[in-house]
């Protein structure tokens, strides 16, 4: 659907817009701070503050890895399950088609110079122009962008280069560790020694 | 700590959480997976895992392939009108896959029907052109999606190469271990030989006597 706000009130609140000098309060400016995070993989990770690590290395631990083993695998894990899970909730959170998709090109200019009949004196063709290229330029990105499933492809097309280091640094760090001692071998293994003593 | 405890401990810890209608399909993926290892270690386990959501995803992108390759036959359908209506493909779409799946929609909802046959025939075009041009149309959306199921055909690799160090080690030092068994077994064995008297001595010490 076509907003209902006249060209004219349009350019106005955009003009308005750019004198803006953003939050003031605190709360505000925390919030804003956040806009431009996506997806936080490119911050650098505290794994203590990291729910999954301290149960993923206690647990590598106990099969038989040394403490810098277990860091190492621990924390690729880590970073490999953030990957993952930013990723998921990326797919789960497409946003909707915008309802641009669905102009036609010959509608909105008429439509537009409907709404500019009533208002001729204060608006110029060129501003009209303006409305007009601004709405069907969102209409040629929305129907560019496609449907829905089409949509997904564009959107964990970026995740990537996050899985194709994380998944590297997993197989890297468990072939890199050379002293493996699984628990069941390690209790077979005390019995022989005590045989040679 | 013996590998059920271990099977528990991890079911709380779960690292992979999906939402409600995809866990479940995950599950049966994972628990299929699990049963194939004799006994996993936690870490084989949390492996297992991640390869169980490497193969859900590869499944959920080919379902997209689909969905974006039916979509774009929509559209090509609907770009014959003088614009491209969202609500209208959806429903040109939905008439698609359904045809695609094999239902009968001829018996059951004729008008529907008929009015797709009449868009087809106006643009002249079976199914399979449609589909050859919608793929062309969307060729860009389609080699995204490859592209995330090759990265993930790469990441599955790298977490099995992960698993079978894990395997190899401990079955490494599994058969180390047996040997080392045998072996003592062997000169236990031997060391009682040693400690018995011979038996044909016996036997002529017996002759003597008598």
């Amino acid at each position: 659907m076509l907003s209902t706000i006249s060209p004219e009130q349009l350019l106005a609140n955009r003009n308005n817009a750019k004198l803006s000098t953003g939050p003031k309060s605190k709360k505000g400016k925390q919030t804003v701070a956040k806009n431009a995070t996506s997806h936080g993989l490119n911050q650098a990770t505290c794994y203590a503050d990291e729910p999954l690590y301290s149960p993923l290395l206690k647990l590598i631990q106990e099969d038989g890895f040394s403490s810098s083993d277990s860091e190492a695998i621990a924390q690729a894990l880590t970073d490999y399950r953030k990957v993952m899970d930013a990723y998921y909730d990326t797919y789960m959170a497409i946003p909707p088609v915008d309802s641009a998709y669905s102009l036609s090109p010959s509608v909105i200019a008429e439509a537009i110079y409907d709404m500019a009949e009533g208002a001729r004196d204060s608006v110029t063709s060129s501003e009209i122009r303006q409305v007009i290229s601004l709405i069907n330029n969102s209409r040629k990105q929305a129907q560019k962008q496609g449907l829905m499933p089409m949509r997904h492809a564009t959107h964990m097309k970026r995740f990537m280069r996050y899985q194709r280091k994380s998944a590297a640094s997993i197989s890297k760090a468990i072939c890199h560790s050379d002293n493996i001692k699984p628990v069941d071998v390690r209790s077979s293994l005390s019995t022989s020694k005590k045989i040679k003593k | 700590m013996t590998n059920n405890k271990k099977l528990q401990k991890l079911t709380t810890l779960r690292t992979v959480k999906l939402q409600p209608q995809h866990q479940a399909q995950f599950d049966i993926v994972f628990e299929s997976l699990l049963n194939e290892m004799d006994t996993p270690s936690a870490l084989s386990v949390v492996l297992i895992e991640q390869i169980a959501e490497c193969l859900f995803w590869i499944k959920q992108h080919n379902n997209d392939k689909e969905e974006i390759i039916c979509y774009a036959m929509g559209e090509e359908l609907v770009k014959t009108l003088n614009f491209i209506d969202k609500e209208y493909v959806e429903a040109i779409t939905h008439t698609i896959k359904q045809i695609l799946q094999g239902h009968d929609i001829k018996d059951t909802e004729p008008e529907r029907y008929a009015r797709f046959e009449e868009i087809m025939d106006k643009r002249g075009m079976t199914l399979s052109t449609l589909r050859a041009k919608a793929m062309l149309a969307r060729m860009d959306k389609i080699d995204d999606l490859d592209a995330i199921i090759t990265r993930h055909i790469q990441n599955l690799r790298h977490l099995q190469k992960g698993l079978d160090a894990v395997d190899i080690k401990k079955r490494m030092l599994k058969r180390l271990d047996l040997e080392i068994q045998q072996l003592t077994e062997e000169a236990r064995q031997q060391r009682e030989h040693s400690l018995e008297p011979p038996l044909e001595k016996k036997s002529d010490a017996i002759d003597h006597q008598s």
